[in-house]
């Protein structure tokens, strides 16, 4: 590229910024709106740059509705469930990857076919189910589903990892006296970390974005997640999209960060669970 | 322990065969005890809850009672004619169909500007990647704002620009709704495709590019015949995900349309919510929301023949 015209390399750099403009619009003008004044909201024209930044509506955020409550219920209830999650599907995805027994492949099949049910073909039975069993508006209620439907994603890429490992490593291990499940402990999970990590991104941002589930099995504001809370909230109270838009954008900010940090190994990730899932 | 167990065992004849197969028992018994959380979770959350949902569609549960009284294909015999269910279905089509085929057509055009190396790469991709990874749910909020009914920020730069003549109420007419709809979902899945396409295009040896060149290749040409063939496998799964992701969401029409105006942008997913949760016809609900079935089956297909391919190719 650097030896083209300069003509084609600005022709390039407006494409880029296109593509780029497109994907991050919505939270551009999100973040545009967080900063304005409600005076400036409601006004003809609309005014693409906040004349008069103020940061009222992220105290508003703060102070007017619950929405440190729904932070926080989000926080618990994501890192509860990925750290679950992985547990259970690191040691899946070790029997997947390395031991061999009986009904192995019809085992991953039906895993990937589990993975395919929609969440919305089972959300009446469950709500029933987590009913009955007097979960509903509860942490364990939200945490219980998301495990299990985070489970199938994270096991494909573990399992990917898993088999990437050389195999020389364990055996040696196992000739010299080690256990299984300690060669899974001591050689496989730190060799393994790169995977554990970008499972962990991947299973938490799933978490953290659930809307179906935590609809339906929360109505009380203890236990809302920030996804519904925030949405319900646009009901609620006569549209404050200062408001609104700054809750949006905070709400954000831990996936940006944690996207941020894990990017090569999110992108490694999906590639690796798509093509050889 | 090993020696009263060799004891036990007068007719073996040689070692070698007896260690491996105890060696491959346990493995045996070790497999199904580390898969056996994953099952239980599984079965109990998902196992369970889709042969009740089955049970459901033939019986006239309501949310009130929890009794299961069989009703045969009624539930069925009632959505059928329905026109609404009909504009569901056609919509879950539509939506899906249109939004994937969009997503290609950019991501592979995106991808292409994108593998050229240039300064600030790597922060572009990471920006790609957050409409992915930030919360769907939350970005539909922020387009209401933008398709607002007054405070429309697109239509303020389209007339500005001078792109239209009228206001455009984007949630009050159908055409209109449905365009908004098809937009997010291509907002959505379209940068994930694209870093899907990149990341298969750095696998694709440069040396093809290079051979296809001497021997003489245009661009279209090696565009045409050389990368998009090698890159096709790749692209289906990001395709695949695309349709599995928009053809059962329900958080963009629900949040964006409600399913309106006049009930014109239902899809299943939204139209089962608002007959099984929010009208209380569980029976009913869950009928509406089988019809997804036949969709996902033909993808887990799809799916399951590109991983064996892509196996085969690697």
């Amino acid at each position: 590229m650097a030896g083209r015209a300069p003509v084609l390399r600005v022709g390039h750099w407006l494409l880029v910024g296109v593509v780029l403009v497109w994907s991050l619009a919505p939270y551009l003008w999100t973040l545009a709106t967080s900063f304005k004044t409600e005076r400036e909201l409601y006004q003809f024209p609309v005014t693409y740059w906040p004349h008069a930044p103020t940061i009222v509506n992220y105290v508003a955020v703060f102070t007017q509705n619950p929405f440190g409550r729904f932070l926080l219920n989000s926080a618990l209830v994501t890192v509860i469930s990925t750290v679950a999650c992985l547990f259970i599907a690191a040691l899946a995805a070790y029997a997947f990857a390395r031991l061999r027994f009986r009904g192995r492949e019809a085992l991953l099949v039906g895993l990937l076919i589990v993975a395919m049910i929609p969440l919305i073909t089972v959300i009446v039975p469950l709500y029933i189910l987590v009913r009955n069993l007097g979960l509903l508006n509860s942490y364990a209620g939200l945490v219980a589903p998301y495990v299990t439907y985070a489970l199938p994603v994270a096991i494909f890429i573990l399992t990917a990892f898993f088999r990437e490992i050389p195999q020389e490593l364990e055996e040696a291990a196992l000739i010299d006296g080690c256990t299984r499940l300690n060669t899974l402990w001591r050689i496989i999970a730190p060799l393994a970390a790169p995977g554990l990590i970008t499972a962990g991104i991947i299973v938490f941002v799933y978490t953290w974005n659930e809307f179906l589930v935590a609809l339906t099995l929360t109505s009380t504001n203890e236990v809302r997640t920030i996804t519904v809370g925030i949405a319900l909230y646009r009901g609620e109270f006569t549209f404050p999209w200062g408001v609104i838009s700054a809750a949006v954008t905070l709400a954000t900010i831990p996936i940006m960060v944690l996207i941020l940090l894990g990017q090569r190994l999110v992108i490694r990730g999906l590639t690796a669970g798509a093509v050889k899932g | 322990m090993a020696l009263p167990r060799e004891a036990r065992r007068p007719f073996s004849t040689s070692v070698a065969p007896l260690r491996r197969r105890t060696l491959a028992d346990r493995e045996d018994w070790l497999g199904r005890l580390m898969l056996a959380p994953a099952l239980v979770y599984v079965v109990a959350l998902v196992g369970v809850p889709f042969a009740l949902a089955l049970a459901l569609a033939f019986s006239s549960a309501r949310s009130g009672s929890l009794e299961f009284s069989w009703v045969g294909l009624r539930n069925f015999w009632t959505i059928l004619p329905d026109p609404q269910f009909h504009r569901a279905l056609w919509n879950t089509l539509r939506f899906t169909l249109v939004s994937q085929a969009l997503v290609i057509v950019l991501a592979v055009t995106a991808a292409h500007v994108l593998s050229a190396a240039f300064v600030g790469r790597r922060l572009v991709r990471f920006l790609l990647l957050l409409p992915w990874a930030a919360p769907v749910a939350l970005a539909a909020i922020g387009w209401t704002w933008i398709f607002d009914s007054t405070f429309s920020v697109i239509n303020w730069t389209m007339l500005w620009l001078g792109l239209t003549k009228r206001w455009l109420y984007w949630f009050g007419e159908p055409q209109l709704a449905t365009a908004a709809i098809i937009i997010v979902h291509v907002w959505r899945m379209f940068p994930f495709a694209t870093v899907i396409t990149l990341a298969g295009m750095s696998a694709i040896p440069q040396e093809i590019s290079e051979a296809a060149v001497i021997d003489g290749a245009g661009f279209w040409r090696r565009f045409f015949q050389v990368n998009l063939p090698l890159l096709l496998p790749i692209i289906t799964v990001a395709v695949l995900f695309g349709v599995v992701f928009t053809s059962t969401d329900l958080s963009v029409v629900y949040l964006l349309t409600r399913g309106g105006p006049y009930n014109s942008t239902h899809v299943l997913s939204s139209l089962a919510f608002q007959r099984g949760i929010f009208g209380g016809d569980l029976g009913q609900g869950a009928a509406v929301a089988l019809f997804l079935l036949p969709v996902l089956v033909v993808v887990a297909i799809l799916m399951l023949r590109t991983a064996r391919r892509a196996e085969v190719g690697a």
